[in-house]
């Protein structure tokens, strides 16, 4: 019968737009219940009677369901990526005009979705995940499911193959494998980061405050080295692929970081807790900073690139694109970072 | 009908804990004459404050209780303050058992466990105590290694004037640690 859905098919497709569309953490706590364990083993009775086959839950959806889950994915998505920042009239192609909507950059955005994004959806629902190979459009989706887990405060683990989920969730992986960037550093890539660049810059920033705010000696250096493990993975991506646009959010974020004083880094850390703890945490979290000193050296290398060059315009866009963090940022941000590490913030100078 | 037994257990728990603090930063000094050179003067300057050389080439120094090791290679300074306390903690619990036996080994267990409680709880009081006693030392040993630092860039500016030519007039107010050289080219 066309046209009509399950009440389990339904369930999925709300589950997929509460996701997408941004839904408060107690409403998707009603739709949502992400499987998290293994399966589990069921203890064996003697019956006499016939073994019935159970279908276990969204093995196979109907043609109607299917529809409508895939229209809920492909417009969910774009969507939720312009909602996020893909509105903002500054971004652009190499070739076009400088201030320009997502949609106007790339109006036919070849987003694709592979069985990976069904099998996230099942998982929605309770379903094991099982990891296969990913497209770009999976990766988007992905990171809003993580987003929203996040929101209901459920661990993201299980998508840790998404690139996405990593530059936004920097420190919910531990010791984990890093993912693959080379989605991310294509133009499709490239416009999926353009889109997204006021969330991660956003989410960073807001991550170096809570951060700075924990009480957790321990837990600010563990936080400070994940970062800079994911950071570095992922500007060593960049540099190879010489798309040094893509960390357009970290320059975002280190303009709003760089006006705060160094104490405000570890302001938070007790005085009760031993030195050589927030010791730690104090280095760790310059070395962080430290990461910055790469971005400032490619915007001089941009800067400096002759106007008879092939990739002037393309450098002097990336150079007023930077320009509002710029050199004086950079350096303060240094000075942070060596503030950080002489550990004189951690105890009271003398007074004379 | 079981009885129950009124028990009466006792335990000492003795243990010996090694606390130390301490941090590492590094010392503020400009590369005026390379590495080599600069790691010579900073030796030699360090040596003269009483430093002497410690394991893995550091030069080490005992300020009180507190021990400074500096790294002349890479500028580093580790300050560092340890204390070795030994912690007695004795104590008793009386309880009503059905099993005698079992009731005294699970009794002395939960005493064992809230006499060790004890225990770290005191080792923890005692490393504050240490930090505290750090902290209050760390200025005084920071103000001593910035002068060091200052000494040894002041000691390398000349050194690269008179290598640069001839010098013409020099000035340094110990006060401030303002250094003025006037160089022919």
């Amino acid at each position: 019968m066309s046209g009509v859905v399950t009440t389990t098919e339904a369930r999925l497709v709300r589950s997929v737009r509460a996701v997408l569309r941004g839904a408060s953490a107690g409403e998707l706590k009603t739709l949502i219940t992400p499987s998290l364990k293994s399966p589990t083993k069921t203890r064996a009775r003697r019956s006499t009677k016939p073994k019935r086959k159970i279908t276990p839950p969204f093995e196979q959806i109907g043609p109607t369901a299917m529809r409508l889950l895939c229209d809920s994915i492909r417009t969910g998505t774009v969507a939720a990526l312009v909602r996020r920042g893909g509105w903002q009239p500054r971004h652009g192609s190499d070739s076009g005009p400088a201030n320009q909507r997502l949609w106007e950059v790339a109006p036919d955005l070849p987003l694709t979705y592979s069985q990976q994004s069904y099998q996230l959806c099942r998982w929605l629902c309770g379903v094991p995940l099982e990891l296969e190979s990913m497209t770009l459009g999976d990766d988007l989706l992905f990171r809003f499911a993580a987003d929203a887990l996040r929101r209901c405060d459920i661990g993201i683990g299980p998508l840790g193959d998404a690139s996405l989920v990593w530059l936004a969730h920097p420190v919910a992986f531990g010791r984990r494998a890093l993912p693959d960037w080379s989605r991310l550093l294509t133009d499709e890539g490239r416009t999926i980061l353009h889109g997204l660049r006021d969330d991660h810059a956003a989410r960073w920033v807001r991550l170096e405050i809570q951060k700075a705010e924990t009480p957790d000696p321990a837990a600010h250096a563990e936080w400070s080295r994940r970062q800079r493990r994911v950071l570095e993975s992922f500007l060593d991506a960049i540099e190879a692929a010489e798309r040094f646009e893509l960390a357009g959010f970290l320059v975002d974020a280190g303009a709003a970081l760089a006006q705060r004083p160094a104490s405000a880094w570890v302001a938070g850390l007790p005085s009760r807790a031993s030195l050589s703890a927030r010791s730690e945490a104090s280095t760790q979290a310059a070395a962080l900073l430290r990461c910055f000193g790469r971005l400032s050296r490619w915007y001089d290398q941009q800067a400096t690139v002759p106007f008879f060059e092939e990739e002037y315009h393309r450098a002097q866009r990336l150079v007023a694109q930077w320009e509002h963090l710029g050199r004086e940022g950079f350096a303060a941000l240094s000075r942070t970072a060596d503030q950080l590490e002489s550990g004189r913030l951690l105890t009271p100078e003398p007074t004379s | 009908m079981s009885r129950a037994y009124q028990i009466r257990v006792s335990e000492t728990v003795v243990k010996t804990v090694h606390i130390e603090d301490g941090l590492s930063f590094r010392l503020e000094i400009l590369d005026v004459l390379g590495k080599e050179r600069m790691q010579a003067l900073l030796t030699e300057e360090l040596e003269g404050q009483g430093y002497e050389e410690g394991e893995d080439g550091k030069l080490v120094k005992k300020v009180g209780d507190v021990e400074v090791a500096v790294d002349p290679s890479s500028g580093t300074v580790e300050v560092r303050l340890d204390a070795t306390e030994t912690i007695e903690k004795a104590g008793s619990k009386r309880g009503m058992v059905y099993d005698p036996d079992k009731g005294r080994e699970v009794m002395a267990n939960a005493l064992k466990s809230r006499l060790n409680r004890e225990v770290d709880e005191d080792a923890e009081a005692i490393r504050a105590e240490l930090t505290a006693e750090l902290e209050k030392r760390l200025p005084g040993v920071r103000a001593e290694l910035d002068r060091v630092a200052n000494k040894v860039t002041a000691a390398a500016l000349k050194e690269k004037a008179r290598q640069m030519g001839e010098i013409e007039e020099l000035s340094e107010d110990e006060t401030t640690g303002e250094l003025t050289i006037r160089v022919r080219v």
